[in-house]
């Protein structure tokens, strides 16, 4: 009788206790790409430099931040990333950081795995100096084997974080950068 | 006279004990002391309003709520006033002045270059019409000499120019050669640049052999180096631009 009883009760209790989850980007497996257009070009890059944290509440709250040094953008053309920090004024802001919040789904976090949930983050960009709050779509995975995995993009007008835009034969690279992320995040160790 | 123990004990009880304060002291009107030969004046009412003191009672939190305001005091999920990453390993950054040297150099590098290729399509051109003009038609006006002469003289002062302000930039980001756009455009641009210093030297060489048989096929050579010099430029600037 008691053993039944033990074995309902065990049977009750959700699979994760639904506590915080402390997860930490992992930076070998993320990354951080942007996308700017001249009229020439469109020029690619990406960082592979992503550091980044995210906490999810027993409630669903999340809040999220990641940080990506300047100098780590890699577009393939060493002059043109030198005139990218330039432009960023690297030395004076080296990072590119980004901070998110929202909610997720009821039993998102503590569900069965896979399981892929669509959010929209209120986000603030802080780039070149410049805080600019935005929103940020984002495809949430929840791995069968505990990891997180976080895609999405976004664009951010160069303009409005004040960033001197660079040219090419006089001929200035467009205001919007779009930004995709892909990163996967797991439980932070102790 | 010898108390009795129980009594003492009692006394000392009476003592120790603080007295009970009485619920309606506060309510009774406090009256100031005065002389024996005052008139009793009209009791003042100095008793506080017990319902302002309920008010000021209710308003001062109980000790519990210390927790509770803590819990206040931090930001709401939704707020973005929060830092989970700490602060930022400090990185030293290339010098600023440097860096804004090197960006100006770079913009005036691309409007020289612009010039340049044009002036050495222009030069290309004249010295076609030059060749044309003295073997080709045999009419040997000399028309075209002096505009070619001099087109090519500019050109070489352009390259000059350009070659010197891309070489001083600063470079505050130091990365290895890669084959990029602007590795390709170096290698190009360095060809061109030898290109017109052979130019120079096969141009004058070529004019001084005047009356010679051999004229006409150094002029030939010339004539093939300057295409070349215009191809190399023209995969220069290619680089950069598609």
């Amino acid at each position: 009788m008691n053993a039944a009883l033990l074995a309902t009760l065990l049977a009750a209790t959700p699979a994760s206790p639904g506590g915080v989850h402390d997860l930490e980007v992992d930076p070998g497996a993320s990354s951080l790409r942007f996308a700017i257009t001249h009229r020439l070009h469109h020029v690619e890059g990406r960082s592979t430099g992503v550091r980044g944290r995210a906490v999810i509440a027993h409630d669903g709250k999340v809040q999220a931040m990641v940080r990506v040094p300047v100098s780590s953008f890699d577009s393939g053309d060493g002059n043109r990333d030198s005139n990218m920090q330039a432009a960023l004024e690297v030395e004076r802001f080296p990072f590119v950081t980004v901070k998110a919040a929202g909610s997720l789904p009821p039993d998102a976090a503590g569900g069965p795995r896979p399981l892929t949930v669509p959010l929209v983050l209120a986000a603030e960009v802080d780039l070149h100096g410049v805080k600019v709050a935005r929103e940020v779509p984002v495809q949430v995975t929840f791995e069968a084997g505990g990891a997180v995995h976080a895609t999405g993009e976004f664009e951010v007008s160069l303009d409005a974080h004040r960033v001197e835009r660079p040219s090419l034969f006089f001929v200035k690279i467009e205001d919007g950068c779009r930004i995709a992320f892909d990163l996967v995040l797991r439980e932070a160790r102790p | 006279m010898r108390l009795p123990s129980s009594l003492l004990l009692a006394a000392l009880a009476a003592l120790a004990t603080p007295a009970p304060v009485h619920a309606g002291l506060l309510v009774e009107p406090l009256r100031p002391p005065l002389p024996a030969d005052c008139p009793d004046p009209a009791p003042a009412d100095l008793a506080p309003d017990p319902a302002r003191v309920l008010v000021a009672l209710a308003s001062d939190p109980p000790a519990g709520d210390e927790e509770e305001k803590e819990k206040k005091a931090k930001p709401a999920p939704g707020d973005l006033d929060f830092d989970l990453l700490g602060a930022a390993e400090t990185q030293e950054g290339p010098d600023p002045a440097l860096m804004k040297r090197r960006r100006q150099m770079l913009t005036v590098h691309q409007g020289v270059g612009i010039a340049l290729y044009s002036l050495q399509a222009a030069t290309v051109v004249l010295g076609q019409l030059n060749y044309r003009d003295k073997f080709s038609t045999h009419m040997n006006t000399e028309k075209w000499r002096i505009p070619h002469k001099s087109f090519a003289y500019a050109t070489t002062a352009a390259m000059v120019l350009n070659g010197a302000l891309a070489l001083a930039a600063p470079t505050p980001v130091k990365k290895p050669f890669r084959l990029d756009r602007v590795g390709v455009h170096k290698i190009a641009m360095f060809t061109a640049a030898a290109g017109i210093a052979t130019e120079v030297g096969l141009g004058l060489y070529t004019h001084s052999r005047e009356g010679y048989m051999d004229q006409q096929h150094l002029a030939k050579v010339h004539l093939a180096i300057g295409y070349a010099t215009f191809a190399a430029m023209t995969v220069g600037v290619a680089a950069l631009v598609l």
